[in-house]
């Protein structure tokens, strides 16, 4: 099982990485990374925090666009193209092929990633900044972030159509990254009643924050490493969970 | 003998839209496919018989009955192993080259790169792609697609074929190396089920063949069994025939030429035949040839398919004043 | 194919020359010198996670708008409070926000209070940044004169692996004696020698008045303690009145006039310092409403007040491309 697994994974890498989008995407995140300089001269002593911080933005945004723009549309591609004739009349259960096409796209976007995370490394040393301990925690924050938000694409992709499907990636992306905020709005608000609704939903609901380190690199607070790998093992369950439903919803589709 | 693939009572419907009724594409298709033999699967657009290769090949659940590979379920991934299935127009992984693409499909029916590797250049090379071996699927052309696809039929070498429209796209050289490669695969023991509109190809390629209509078995048998009936005419082509006998050919024959000496005519019924052969013979003339023309497959089927009888063969009492 | 290129060469054209009207009409809608700040309570919400660059954009916005003349000095207030305060929530690490602010809250908006204040919350919330613990122990001292506070907050700082030689010694010069006469002029000493000459007259600058400070202070002492002004410099010569090491440099630094003390060499770089505040002043003016001010201005404008910008007697005020001098009648 894991063969066939790992030789859909491959072929979906070459195909990412092969693809027009990512190589545009990948664009734009450096871009953004060199562009971060200019906005790091209008700011007083604080160039490098500007560069780190708006470039670092723009990978976690990098991330976002690839879930949207490959993985939303991933499983409908091969169905519309019926590539999937050639691979499901092989030995291959859906599974394997949902699963293989998740590990797949996960492989590229974490080559993107890593790619834009070594120029802003390289850009910030070269203008004299250190990438140290807080850089490497955000970027592995990126990582786990990526797992998590192309397991949601997969999921939606399997669910309804690539375009909705990537507008719904969008959203929970969204919607991830507000739930601590709200609970900190609804404890202190004005309803009670809410905030005891929000109290159980926000337990089921994925938490982006829980992996974001992109907003303490600049700070004096030492990395909480333990912090990062508990958010990482519930990014992975919570991936293991989406990616369980895609496979669920793959079974029995009509091809 | 026996039996490689098997449908028992198939049966499928789709829905074309919510809250619209479902519509049959099968109702109860039962047929068997021996080991060694070249099957035909005909049937005209709709019959159902691309949803019945899609349940045979696993990629549709049928909602009634059952089919079998070599013994096994087809919805049981590892009796895929032993099928090699070439879809109708297929499309593969553009951004995969030849190679990269056997190596693929070779992995997934458990070959190892080592053999994937070892088979492929002889496999490139027999359907004609080797300069194309390192070039990205998505430059080819129709044709260069369906032989890459037969390729990654054959390339595990399986006891079954699973062909829809082999044929399909392909310049007369490729027709031509497409039949070789299904002869040499009956020759070397292996099942083909070929799926054609051509019926010429299936004509001359298979044993047997099974026809469906409207998600319905209408005919199931051999070539042989299917279109036996007497000649329906004959075509006969005589030299030095004399005049006299030459006024009573052409009077019986519904088409008739003279070129020079040589006289051809098509004589209806199945006994003038031979009649005017034996006269030609008998009056010093000098047979040629004399031909049975008999009701070909493709007007047989859509004969059968039209719903019209199968056309029985013609026996006419010869006319008196021919014979005289 | 023509009719089209006609057709969209004028629907280009008409939306280039609605480009004007529009323009004039959006002005309008502006309302001058407002400046919008999302709802701070809604800002984490807002920002995504992604609260490091929402807080640098803010602040890249905020920076370019500090110095901008709001005419309405509470809006002004209640803007820099919204900004200060939205930042520090999005990220309560961003140290040089409540550096960068308390500066410009103490010495520009001569707001000393609040600028201590969110030194306060930046110690608070960075409680390992070592130079906001220092920025704010010396907002104790210049603003507050409270010695108490200061060594308060340099107690913990000068135990920090990371703390300077300087903020040491300073501290260490606080301890020498309780009237810290000692460790005030000894902070200048350094600045003394700057090869920047605005920086040097600032240090001393700086040091004449804590001369002025220590030297009023002796001379009110003595007069509660034996009921009549000091008559000479001699009589203040008192270890109890201040640090033996600093007679010298504060009994030089003044004269007795009757019963009033002049600082002859303190007046000069007050008025010098004076100048270069009304040439900043000036220079800004010009950039803001694109010509210079006049006297009247220059006196009654808040950045200036409480200047004590007088000219002396025999002397007016010229304003020019130079800058602002003085100049005899």
């Amino acid at each position: 099982m894991r063969d066939r697994v790992q030789v859909i994974a491959r072929a979906t890498f070459l195909e990412a990485v092969r693809d027009r989008v990512l190589f545009v995407v990948l664009l734009f995140a450096v871009g953004v990374v060199l562009f971060s300089r200019v906005l790091g001269w209008l700011s007083i002593d604080d160039e490098l925090k500007m560069v780190e911080d708006f470039s670092l933005s723009g990978m976690s945004i990098l991330g976002l666009l690839l879930a949207m723009l490959v993985g939303a549309f991933a499983l409908a591609k091969e169905i519309e193209r019926r590539t999937l004739y050639s691979l499901l009349s092989r030995d291959l259960k859906r599974a394997e092929f949902v699963v293989g096409k998740y590990f797949g796209l996960v492989a590229a976007f974490w080559a993107a990633l890593f790619a834009a995370a070594v120029v802003l490394a390289l850009w910030l040393a070269l203008w004299g900044g250190r990438p140290g301990e807080s850089y490497v925690a955000a970027v592995a924050g990126l990582l786990c972030e990526s797992l998590l938000v192309t397991a949601v694409a997969l999921f939606l992709g399997a669910l309804a159509a690539p375009p909705i499907a990537a507008v719904g990636t969008c959203c929970f992306v969204l919607a991830a990254h507000s739930t601590e905020a709200l609970r900190e709005l609804t404890s202190n608000g004005k309803s009670p009643n809410f905030a005891a609704v929000w109290r159980v939903l926000y337990h089921f609901i994925p938490n982006l924050e829980d992996v974001n380190f992109i907003n303490t690199t600049g700070g004096q607070v030492p990395v909480q490493w333990s912090h990062l790998g508990m958010g990482a093992a519930a990014m992975a369950l919570w991936s293991a969970v989406f990616v369980g439903g895609a496979v669920l919803l793959f079974r029995r589709r009509e091809v | 003998m026996r039996t490689v693939l098997e449908t028992f009572r198939l049966e499928k419907s789709f829905r074309a839209a919510p809250f619209r009724p479902k519509f049959a594409a099968l109702k109860g298709v039962s047929f068997r496919v021996e080991e060694g033999e070249c099957f035909g699967l005909l049937g005209q657009n709709g019959a159902g018989k691309t949803t019945t290769i899609k349940i045979v090949t696993g990629l549709l659940h049928a909602d009634g009955g059952s089919a079998t590979l070599l013994g096994r379920p087809s919805s049981d991934c590892a009796a895929r192993r032993e099928l090699g299935f070439l879809p109708e127009n297929p499309y593969f992984h553009e951004h995969l080259t030849p190679r990269e693409g056997l190596e693929l499909y070779g992995r997934l029916v458990g070959l190892t790169r080592a053999e994937v590797r070892a088979r492929t250049g002889k496999l490139l090379e027999r359907v004609g792609l080797t300069d194309a071996a390192d070039r990205r699927l998505r430059g080819f052309s129709k044709g260069m697609r369906q032989r890459f696809g037969l390729a990654s039929a054959l390339l595990h070498e399986p006891p079954l074929l699973l062909l829809d429209e082999p044929l399909n796209g392909l310049d007369p050289a490729g027709r031509m190396l497409v039949k070789e490669l299904i002869l040499e695969q009956r020759r070397a023991g292996r099942t083909v089920v070929l799926c054609s509109h051509v019926l010429a190809d299936v004509q001359e390629l298979c044993d047997r063949l099974v026809v469906l209509h409207r998600g319905e078995v209408v005919s199931e048998g051999t070539i042989h069994e299917l279109l036996e009936s007497a000649p329906r005419s004959f075509e006969l082509c005589a030299q030095r025939v004399p005049e006299g006998l030459r006024a009573r050919i052409e009077s019986a024959a519904t088409l008739c030429r003279t070129a020079g000496d040589v006289v051809t005519a098509r004589l209806p019924g199945n006994e003038l035949g031979p009649f005017f052969a034996a006269e030609v013979n008998a009056q010093g003339g000098r047979l040629l040839s004399l031909v049975p023309e008999r009701e070909s497959l493709e007007e047989w089927f859509v004969r059968l398919t039209a719903g019209t009888p199968a056309l029985e063969p013609v026996v006419e009492p010869l006319p008196q004043e021919v014979m005289a | 194919m023509l009719k089209l290129k006609v057709g969209l060469a004028l629907c280009a054209a008409a939306a280039i020359a609605l480009r004007g009207p529009l323009g004039e009409a959006n002005a309008m809608r502006r309302v001058p010198g407002a400046r919008w700040m999302p709802d701070q309570r809604l800002a984490k919400l807002f920002s995504l996670g992604h609260r490091s660059t929402c807080a640098d954009a803010i602040w890249l916005n905020a920076i370019g708008n500090l110095s901008r003349d709001f005419g309405d000095q509470t809006r002004k207030r209640r803007w820099l409070d919204t900004v200060f305060d939205t930042i520090t929530r999005l990220e309560p690490t961003f140290s040089n926000v409540y550096s960068w602010g308390a500066t410009y809250l103490g010495m520009l908006s001569n707001d000393k209070d609040r600028a201590i204040d969110l030194l306060k919350k930046g110690v608070a919330a960075n409680p390992n940044d070592v130079k906001l613990q220092i920025e704010l122990a010396m907002a104790y001292f210049e603003y507050k004169q409270d010695r108490a506070a200061t060594l308060a907050v340099l107690e913990k700082v000068v135990k920090h692996p990371k703390c300077d030689a300087i903020t040491m010694g300073f501290y260490d010069s606080l301890l020498v004696d309780e009237r810290a006469d000692y460790a005030a002029l000894a902070q200048m000493a350094p600045w003394l020698d700057s090869p920047n000459a605005d920086a040097k007259e600032e240090a001393e600058l700086y040091l004449e008045r804590t001369k002025k400070r220590i030297a009023f202070r002796a001379w009110n002492e003595f007069k509660d303690t034996r009921g009549r002004d000091a008559r000479s410099k001699d009589e203040l010569r008192d270890k109890s009145l201040m640090a033996p090491e600093v007679f010298e440099p504060v009994l030089g630094s003044f004269e007795i006039d009757g019963d009033k003390l002049r600082f002859p060499r303190l007046e000069e770089l007050e008025r010098k310092r004076a100048l270069r505040v009304a040439t900043s002043w000036a220079r800004q003016y010009r950039i803001e409403h694109g010509h210079l001010p006049d006297v009247e201005e220059l006196m009654r404008n808040p950045w200036t007040a409480g200047r004590n910008l007088a000219p002396p007697a025999g002397q007016h005020y010229v304003i020019d491309d130079a800058g602002v001098r003085l100049e005899n009648d």
